[in-house]
């Protein structure tokens, strides 16, 4: 049984379903918490229902997704495919300290953008972007990043007349002159 | 397109660094003079609470258009802050307010409606109320086929029975169109909980759901129905409006029509608490010097809309009464959380 | 009709139309600037103009826009409108082929066709257009929702039926934050942020773009330059445009079928262009022989061209609710009639009967936008492709930054950054475990509709479900998308009769 239980984790299929039940499940539970409008003609299908029921087809999806390799092929479940331990090899050289380090990069500007602004923050996320992913030349990263950001900056705020944060750093800055 | 310019430029830059620095510090520079702002007075900035191509946007920007090309105003911005049902924006308005001089920010009835509903915690009191500028007024409209001629024709086939006569609106139930229609309905003396209201996503996609047969009544604003009437595809039965609108003045009122009921959606600006009281006073002034410019009468005869001018404590005490008898609909309806719910 | 035609053929008003089609090419490109917000940012541009040049102006940005929409759906996987969704479940997986060029080719084609297609079904149809475009209610919506889901089944291969499945429901599942069609805020946890729902553009950056150009990353190794430069070498096939006969020929009737079902969904002011590339998608997908049934999702030429030619028809059919009625059936028509209507042209029954100048130039420049589109942008193709021959470590920050700003201009809000970048690493995770993302954005964008749509229904029916059988429209459409379902079955059934009977062959 332990084998069994094993197998849940080692294929990727299940191992996404898993995930998907825990959603549904949370969801599930919140959906019970959702207001009804008493008022709202009288129909049966109220706010409610349509949540529950999403969850409840999820959730039954992800069971069997999970379940059939417990009922079934009872020979030798827990071997994992062939597939499957490819795929374990390969996350194990996947590139994760890119991927990381750009995932990190991004929620650092996205809670920055308020004090760096649109002109800033996009300059230094793409210049950071840019020698994170092996760009040598700090000159040429900068070049790109600035000339870039700056391209988009004049065409949405002098050409098409939107509004772009200009960021608190640069309202203390400008703040002080005048 | 620009990331291929970026991409030869990358390429340039390594090549002749010099003029790419002449480059880079011109942006530079344009980007601080951009970032400083020009001495005050003849700036205003718009704060829309929704997104590009809304109510609230063609408004401000129909307002702004006015008064920058008549040379009231020098220069007119736009910041949309959409979200939470506009409730970003006025809490963005609060939080910056110091900074907020040259900043109105536009918002129309809905504003009293979601604050009573609880959607947002804040209310119009949280703001400084500066003026009101645009009216629209709701108006009730059957196909040009349907048997109803006037407003008591539909409100007897409702006392008869309600499921006969379901009411479409472009918004969610407890939203405008809704409660507009409970107010009528209450006011003629039916019971506005039998109401059947049935919302759709849009205002355009109401009068498709009024012509496609699946409702008998549309519930809208005049300004979105007017164009229908007048084309002859449906008929606007009463409008809201205390007294005939010159637009269409044949259509009567519903206080005409023996219903005493008047509703006003107002559309106006509103400025960050605290604002000072000659900011305020020069922007209601240059916005009563715009209705006499040729610029707003054609942009208001295009859209439908009619001039409204409240100011100062009129518009506050204006808006303390519109509140009162949203209120007392909502609580009536059912609709309104008991006590602010958690 | 002829006098139309005299409007339009001026040199101001053809130059005009290149300005926009390039103007709008260049705004689709960029991912949160659509159609809507293009024409939105001309409006002020065409003041000055005579309302025929300014119209003119506006149809070129128009298609312009819907067309550089298709280009970042096909070159970065960024579909920036819901409309050009479809068109990136096949484009983009060509254009990572080492066929950009191709792909963009298609897609400049097949809308051309859709367009052209969509335009003389216009003329010939329009006294009758009006009135089928009033002929859908909101149940026979709700039906037409539920045929789009059988677009799904494109992403059920071999053992994943059930994971397409379930993607979509997770997909409907986050469709249902924020205010429902009572008036009740649902799953928002107080969160004002929420309160108007996780928008098409958050969720198809997140899932679409970020994910993808962070896959790429990771299956690629750090700091080996030769092997980057060697996939960055110049591929001859990159910008070539080229396209068979025989691949022409094998497109024509799924293009024209498309064209065909897009017009007339496009037509209807509750479908749109979205449901249209979907139900063209599904449609044909179901209709393909077997072979090319394994192709589609991998970059399929017809699962290319079915969607974009679907949604140009589409978008030309919207027109007619808008000119026959005055009624925006879309956000774009919404802007389009305060275009028309700054320009003095009120749209609407009367338009027709009364100043049929007006309605044919309108409706000629519409048209002359889509010309000029395939003229101006063919050339333009090689170059624009070229994007992808980049260096990755230039590529993937500024595919990044521009899914990043696209999402900004429009909330500007950076709590949906936030989140952006929260579902765009779940949703990394869920392509790692090959889960199929594209039945999660589709489920999104249709169970908004489904859900106000059936509510609707059953508002109107008051709380039965008996406009399932009773309405006929409704019927026949659900009973169209069960018959969807079940077609692929029904063909393995004859193929296995068949095979057992060999006498028959």
């Amino acid at each position: 049984m332990a084998d069994r239980l094993k197998s849940l984790i080692d294929n990727k299929s299940r191992l996404g379903s898993l995930i998907l039940l825990v959603f549904a499940c949370a969801y599930l539970r919140a959906s019970l918490d959702v207001q009804i409008d008493m008022t709202f003609g009288e129909e049966s299908f109220n706010s409610r229902t349509m949540p529950i029921a999403l969850a409840v087809a999820s959730i039954a999806c992800a069971l069997v997704q999970l379940l059939t390799p417990l009922i079934g092929q009872s020979s030798d479940p827990s071997t994992p495919d062939d597939a499957t331990e490819q795929f374990y090899d390969g996350l194990k050289r996947a590139n994760w300290r890119q991927v990381v380090s750009l995932l990190i990069l991004m929620l650092l500007y996205t809670f920055t953008f308020q004090w760096l602004g649109f002109f800033l923050g996009g300059a230094s996320f793409l210049f950071c972007g840019f020698l994170l992913l092996g760009e040598r030349s700090y000159f040429t990263a900068a070049i790109v990043a600035l000339a870039l950001v700056g391209t988009m900056w004049l065409l949405l705020t002098q050409l098409f007349g939107l509004f772009l944060d200009s960021g608190e750093l640069l309202r203390i800055l400008s703040g002080l002159s005048s | 397109m620009c990331t291929d310019q970026a991409w030869s430029a990358a390429r340039q830059g390594s090549r002749y660094p010099v003029g790419m620095t002449c480059r880079l510090s011109l942006i530079l520079l344009f980007i601080l003079s951009a970032a400083a702002p020009p001495a005050a007075a003849q700036r205003l900035h718009l704060v829309i609470p929704g997104g590009a191509g809304g109510g609230w946007d063609s408004t401000a920007r129909g307002v702004g258009e006015a008064l920058s090309r008549s040379g009231l105003i020098d220069v007119v911005s736009y910041e949309n802050i959409s979200g939470g049902s506009g409730s970003r924006a006025i809490s963005h308005l609060i939080e910056t307010a110091a900074r907020q001089d040259n900043t109105l920010m536009i918002s129309s009835s809905p504003i009293i409606l979601s604050s009573l509903r609880g959607v947002f915690v804040q209310s119009f009191r949280d703001l400084t109320p500066v003026a009101a500028v645009v009216a629209d007024y709701g108006a009730f409209a059957v196909r040009s086929d349907s048997p109803h001629r006037d407003w008591r024709s539909v409100v007897a086939a409702y006392e008869d029975d309600p499921r006969s006569v379901k009411f479409a609106g472009g918004s969610a139930r407890g939203s405008m169109d809704h409660m507009v229609s409970a107010l009528a309905i209450k006011a003629s003396g039916a019971d506005p909980r039998q109401l059947r209201y049935i919302p759709y996503n849009a205002g355009g996609q109401a009068i498709v759901g009024l012509l496609s047969g699946e409702t008998q009544l549309l519930s809208t604003g005049f300004s979105e129905a007017r164009a229908l009437h007048e084309q002859g595809e449906i008929r606007i039965l009463a409008i809201t409006a205390p007294e005939p609108v010159a637009a269409a003045e044949a259509v009567p009122t519903l206080i005409e029509q023996g219903a005493d009921m008047s509703f006003v959606n107002w559309r106006g600006f509103f400025a960050a608490p605290g604002f000072p009281e000659e900011r305020a006073q020069y922007y209601v002034e240059r916005l009563q010097q715009m209705f006499a410019t040729e610029q707003w009468q054609t942009i208001r005869a295009t859209r439908g809309w009619d001039d409204l001018f409240l100011s100062g404590n009129d518009f506050y005490q204006f808006l303390e009464q519109q509140e009162k008898d949203l209120d007392a609909v909502l609580i009536e309806l059912g609709l309104k959380p008991a006590v602010a719910s958690q | 009709m002829l006098i139309g035609l005299q409007t339009a053929f001026t040199p101001l008003n053809i130059f005009m139309v290149f300005l926009g089609c390039f103007a709008g090419t260049f705004i689709g490109m960029l991912p949160g600037l659509g159609p809507v917000s293009a024409i939105a940012l001309m409006i002020p541009v065409t003041y000055g103009l005579d309302p025929a040049s300014g119209m003119i102006l506006m149809a070129g940005v128009y298609y312009g826009a819907v067309f550089g929409g298709s280009t970042s759906a096909i070159l970065i996987n960024a579909p920036g409108v819901s409309a050009a969704v479809a068109t990136s479940f096949d484009g983009y997986p060509m254009a990572n082929r080492g066929y950009a060029g191709k792909a963009l080719a298609i897609a400049a084609y097949s809308s051309y066709s859709g367009g052209t297609i969509a335009a003389v079904l216009l003329i010939a149809l329009v006294p009758f257009l009006a009135r089928i475009s009033l002929s859908f209610q909101s149940s026979d919506y709700f039906a037409m929702m539920l045929f789009g889901c059988t677009a799904i089944a494109a992403f059920s291969g071999k053992g994943q039926v059930l994971k397409a499945i379930m993607m979509t429901l997770l997909g409907l599942m986050l469709a249902t934050i924020g205010e429902d069609p009572s008036g009740i805020q649902r799953f928002t946890f107080g969160i004002t942020d929420l309160y108007d729902g996780l928008s098409f553009l958050l969720l198809s950056m997140a899932t679409f773009a970020l994910a993808e150009a962070l896959y790429v990353i990771l299956q690629s190794s750090p700091g080996n330059d030769k092997a980057e430069a060697e996939s960055a070498s110049p591929d001859s096939q990159i910008g070539s445009l080229k396209v068979t006969g025989s691949e022409f020929k094998e497109m024509a009737t799924p293009v024209s079928r498309s064209s065909i079902v897009g017009f007339f969904v496009g037509v209807l002011p509750g479908a749109g262009a979205t449901i249209a590339s979907f139900l063209a998608y599904g449609m044909e997908r179901n209709l393909a022989k077997e072979s090319q049934q394994q192709e589609f999702g991998k970059g399929s030429n017809i699962g290319l061209a079915a969607p974009e030619a679907a949604n140009n028809a589409a978008s030309t059919g919207s027109f007619v609710p808008l000119l026959t009625l005055g009624i925006p059936g879309s956000a774009t028509t919404a802007i389009m009639l305060g275009a028309l209507l700054s320009y003095g042209i009120q749209p609407g029954p009367r338009l027709y009967v009364d100043y049929p100048t007006v309605f044919w130039s309108v409706i000629i420049s519409m048209y002359l936008g889509n010309v000029v589109l395939l003229i101006l942008n063919l050339p333009l193709i090689p170059y624009i492709a070229k994007i992808l021959q980049m260096p990755r470590r230039y590529l993937t920050p500024i595919i990044l930054f521009f899914s990043l700003m696209g999402v900004y201009l429009v909330s500007f809000n950076d709590f949906d950054l936030q989140m952006m970048v929260m579902v765009g690493a779940i949703a990394l995770v869920f392509r790692l475990l090959n889960f199929p993302l594209a039945p999660l954005l589709l489920g999104f964008i249709l169970g908004d509709m489904m859900e106000d749509n059936l509510r609707r229904a059953l508002l109107v029916w008051d709380g039965s479900f008996a406009f399932m059988w009773q309405r006929p429209q409704t019927a026949i459409i659900m009973l169209m998308a069960v018959g969807m379902l079940l077609l692929p079955m029904l063909r393995s059934l004859v193929a296995a009769r068949r095979r057992s009977m060999p006498g028959l062959d």
